[in-house]
């Protein structure tokens, strides 16, 4: 279905972009998004996806802001539609903001993967964040958290780091627009400095969920 | 829109009247009509606005479409014509 006039507005911003063409906005406006996780940079993130034109965002687990975020969302753009849960969802799009770089993450990537999905991961620090599109023969979220020079306990103590949100939503609607995946490589975001800093992790032959991940497929 | 023939009479053409309208809407709107046409077939953009009838085809060029043409006219618009790479 062509984009209507108040849609051509609405999305005219992104619109100027050489290949993003009226058929990337409908693909977008098809598309379903599952996000995993809560905090500020996920609920930006869903906001630039609500701004995008994805259409239909489902948010997995019960918060207590989950209404507000839904309200914020419509009243941003009543082409999307803000979802509570997502069980039984078969979406387009993964987006992982969940606080966890152990078993939960690797099967939550694992899982996606086999399903054929794109499964995007943010994990924040304290000062930084790491947002990683996983693809088949990449280590798990551990290794790379650990290529980064971070530990689990690092993400005990998040900070802000708000960055990180609007960047998923941008690589969520490239991939989803057809536009393709920025990178593969983990995008270190250092809020301190402003600086971006790309880190290719390969899997260690020693970790068991790494070996878990490469079963999975 | 309104499709009308060209003087040479060969090649079809597209007419968009975008009087009344702004930037950036001016050039996506003549961006996305573009895309729904074949290489070779001309679109004609009416504007009244001043910064459109420079930024049209500025834009067009960057995102390599063809511009034949831009006429100031006496009613104080300004035509464009534009061919589908
Ligand atoms: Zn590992």
């Amino acid at each position: 279905m062509p984009l209507r006039d108040d849609q051509i507005r609405r999305y005219a911003r992104q619109l100027v972009m050489r290949d993003f063409t009226g058929a990337a906005q409908e693909c977008l406006l098809k598309s379903r998004v599952l996000v995993y996780g809560e905090g500020p940079p996920m609920d930006l993130c869903v906001l630039y996806l609500a701004a995008a034109g994805v259409g239909d965002i489902h948010l997995s687990g019960v918060r207590p802001s989950v209404l507000d975020l839904i309200w914020r969302a419509a009243a941003l753009n009543p082409d999307c539609r803000v979802h509570e849960g997502g069980r039984g969802l078969r979406p387009d799009y993964v987006i992982d903001f969940a606080q966890d770089a152990g078993p939960g993450a690797a099967r939550r990537a694992a899982g996606a993967l086999r399903a054929g999905l794109p499964y995007l991961k943010v994990l924040r620090a304290a000062g930084a964040a790491i947002m990683k599109r996983w693809r088949e023969g990449d280590p798990c979220p551990g290794c790379v958290l650990n290529a980064a020079g971070l530990k689990q306990t690092d993400l005990l103590n998040p900070g802000e780091t708000s960055v990180s949100g609007p960047a998923a939503a941008a690589f969520a609607t490239l991939e989803l627009a057809g536009l393709g995946v920025p990178t593969h490589n983990a995008l270190l975001m250092d809020a301190d400095k402003g600086a971006y800093r790309e880190l290719a992790a390969t899997p260690l032959p020693e970790c068991i969920m790494c070996a878990e991940l490469a079963d999975g497929r | 829109m309104a499709n009308e023939r060209s003087a040479s009479g060969s090649t079809s053409r597209k007419l968009l009247d975008l009087r009344g309208e702004v930037c950036p809407y001016t050039f996506v709107k003549s961006k996305l009509t573009l895309e729904q046409m074949a290489p070779g077939e001309e679109l004609v953009v009416t504007v009244d606005y001043e910064p459109s009838s420079r930024n049209i085809p500025k834009s067009m060029r960057i995102i390599g479409e063809e511009v034949v043409s831009v006429a100031a006219k006496d009613d104080g618009t300004w035509e464009i014509v534009l061919r589908k790479a």
